[in-house]
C-alpha cells in the first residue's frame, strides 16, 4: 500500500465508519447488514473478551494503527488514581464525568450515579470503535515524519505500525493507542475545567 | 507424508538440536519453514540447506526471542513470506544450571527471559494472524524435568513449568478461534545441550528409562509434527511426553 498523505489518511468520515463496520462484521462472523454504529458489542453482537481483541487486531491491520489494549478507566486511573474513579466497584462522579468527556458516543442516560464498573463495557457500541479509530488515524496523520537521524521523510511500513526511513532505515513506531487516547482525554478534561465545567 | 503441504511454520531456536530436527521434519511434511536463530547463523544456514536439498522450503532469520522488537520483526518476516502463519513452534531455550543458593539473578533471568518470556512474545505476535485465519497450531517445547524433582536447574524447570501452565490456559483462551495449543515434553534426548550431563551419568540415566536408551531429536520432532498437523485436529491442551517412559 502506497504511503498515504495526511489528507488521504483522514478519509471522509463515512469511509472510516464503513471500513470499521466491515472489520467488526468479519471479526464477529456476522453479515455487515447486522452491524450498525449503534449496535452494542455485547448486547447486540454477542462479543466476548476474545472478540474485543480480535476486533483490535483487525482494526490494526486494516488501518495500520496501534489500538489501545487497556480499558478507558484503567488508562485514566494511572493519572487520576483508581480510588478517585472507582469506589467499591461503583464509578465516582469524577469517573462518570471522564467517561462522558472521553467516550462521547456512550448513552448519556446510562452514565448515571451508581453505575458499576462492570456495567461500562456492555455500553460500548460500534461507534466507540469508529471514534477510537478516527482519533488514532488523526494522530497518525499528524506525526512528524522527518527522520531524526538523517532528515529524510519517513514512509509508512507496509506491515508494521511504524514509519521507516527509506534512506537510513531508522524506524519510528507509532505511539501506543492507550497513550494517544489518554493524552486526548487529558486535553478534553483540562479544557472542560478551564471552561468552568468542573 | 505431505500432511503440512501449503502451510507456513515458524520454529524458534532452530539452528541446532531439537529445533533443527523440528524444522527439518516440518519441511519434510510439506511446510515452508522459517528457521529462527539468535547467533548461530552458520548452523541455521546449514539447517536451511539441508531442508532445501531435500526439496523443502526454508529461510533463516536472526532474532532474540526475549526481545520484543526482534520478535515483532521475526513474525513480520515469517508472515511476509506467504501471507500467513499456520504453525508456531516455541523451541528456543537455554540452560544456566546451578544450585539455587549459588544461582545469580542474571542466570535466573536469562533462562526465564528466553524460555518463558520468549514464548509469551512469540505467541502474542503470531496471534493477530492466526486469529484472522481462524486457525493455527502452537506447539511449545516443555520438558519432563518440569514434572520431576532434580538438582541444579530450578530456573529451567520454573520456566518449563510456566510453559505447561501457559499452554493449558491458552488452549482454553484461543479455542474459540480454532487455534490449538499443545506442548511436547522431551525426556533425555541426544543433543549438544544434554551432552554435558550425559557424559558423567549415561548408564545411570539409561537405567531409569523404561526403553533403556536416550531419545533422538527426530523422535521429538515427529511428535511436534503430529501436533501441528490435522491428525491432531481434536487435540488441544495436551502435553505429549516423548521420554521413553521416563517418569511413568
Amino acid at each position: 500500500m502506497a504511503d498515504a498523505s495526511p489528507e488521504q489518511v483522514l478519509k471522509p468520515a463515512d469511509n472510516v465508519e464503513k471500513r470499521v463496520l466491515e472489520v467488526i462484521a468479519r471479526a464477529m462472523d456476522r453479515p455487515v447488514a447486522e452491524v450498525k454504529p449503534t449496535s452494542s458489542l455485547e448486547g447486540d453482537l454477542g462479543a466476548q473478551s476474545l472478540d474485543y481483541l480480535d476486533i483490535a487486531f483487525s482494526l490494526e491491520r486494516e488501518f495500520r494503527i496501534q489500538f489501545p489494549r487497556a480499558d478507558f478507566l484503567e488508562r485514566a486511573s494511572n493519572h487520576f488514581g483508581e480510588e478517585n474513579l472507582v469506589k467499591d466497584g461503583v464509578i465516582t462522579d469524577l469517573g462518570l464525568r471522564l467517561l462522558a468527556e472521553g467516550m462521547p458516543e456512550l448513552d448519556r442516560a446510562g452514565l448515571r450515579p451508581g453505575l458499576r464498573v462492570t456495567e461500562v463495557r456492555p455500553m460500548f457500541t460500534v461507534a466507540t470503535f469508529v471514534r477510537v479509530t478516527r482519533q488514532l488515524l488523526e494522530h497518525k496523520a499528524n506525526v512528524d515524519r522527518t527522520c531524526k537521524s538523517c532528515g529524510t521523510q519517513m514512509e509508512e511500513s507496509p506491515s508494521l505500525p511504524e514509519f521507516v526511513c527509506p534512506n537510513c532505515k531508522a524506524s519510528l513506531p507509532l505511539p501506543p493507542g492507550d497513550e494517544v487516547l489518554f493524552q486526548d482525554l487529558l486535553r478534553v478534561e483540562q479544557a472542560a475545567r478551564a471552561g468552568g465545567g468542573n | 507424508m505431505a500432511s503440512l503441504a501449503g502451510q507456513s511454520a515458524l520454529v524458534t531456536g532452530a539452528s541446532r538440536g531439537i529445533g533443527r530436527a523440528i524444522a527439518v521434519e516440518l519441511a519434510r511434511d510439506g511446510a515452508s519453514v522459517v528457521v529462527n536463530y539468535r547467533s548461530s547463523g552458520a548452523e541455521a544456514e546449514d539447517t536451511v540447506r539441508e531442508i532445501r536439498e531435500s526439496g523443502g522450503q526454508a529461510e533463516a532469520f536472526a532474532a532474540d526471542v526475549s526481545s520484543e522488537p526482534d520478535v515483532r520483526r521475526l513474525v513480520d518476516f515469517a508472515v511476509g513470506r506467504s501471507g500467513r502463519i499456520d504453525i508456531l513452534v516455541c523451541n528456543a531455550g537455554v540452560v544456566r544450571d546451578q544450585l539455587l543458593g549459588a544461582m545469580t539473578l542474571a542466570d535466573w533471568q536469562a533462562v526465564i527471559d528466553v524460555n518463558l518470556k520468549g514464548v509469551f512474545l512469540s505467541i502474542r505476535e503470531v496471534l493477530p494472524h492466526m486469529m484472522a485465519q481462524r486457525s493455527g497450531s502452537i506447539v511449545m517445547l516443555s520438558s519432563i524435568a518440569a514434572e520431576r524433582g532434580g538438582r541444579g536447574h530450578a530456573n529451567y524447570v520454573a520456566s518449563k513449568g510456566g510453559v505447561n501452565a501457559m499452554m493449558l490456559s491458552l488452549a482454553v483462551e484461543l479455542a474459540p478461534r480454532n487455534i490449538r495449543v499443545n506442548a511436547v515434553a522431551p525426556g533425555v534426548i541426544l543433543t549438544e545441550m544434554t551432552s554435558r550431563i550425559r557424559t558423567f551419568a549415561d548408564e545411570e540415566i539409561k537405567r531409569q528409562i523404561p526403553l533403556k536408551r536416550f531419545g533422538e531429536a527426530r523422535e521429538v520432532a515427529r511428535a511436534v509434527c503430529f501436533l501441528a498437523s490435522a491428525d491432531a485436529s481434536y487435540v488441544t491442551g495436551e502435553i505429549l511426553h516423548v521420554t521413553g517412559g521416563l517418569g511413568c
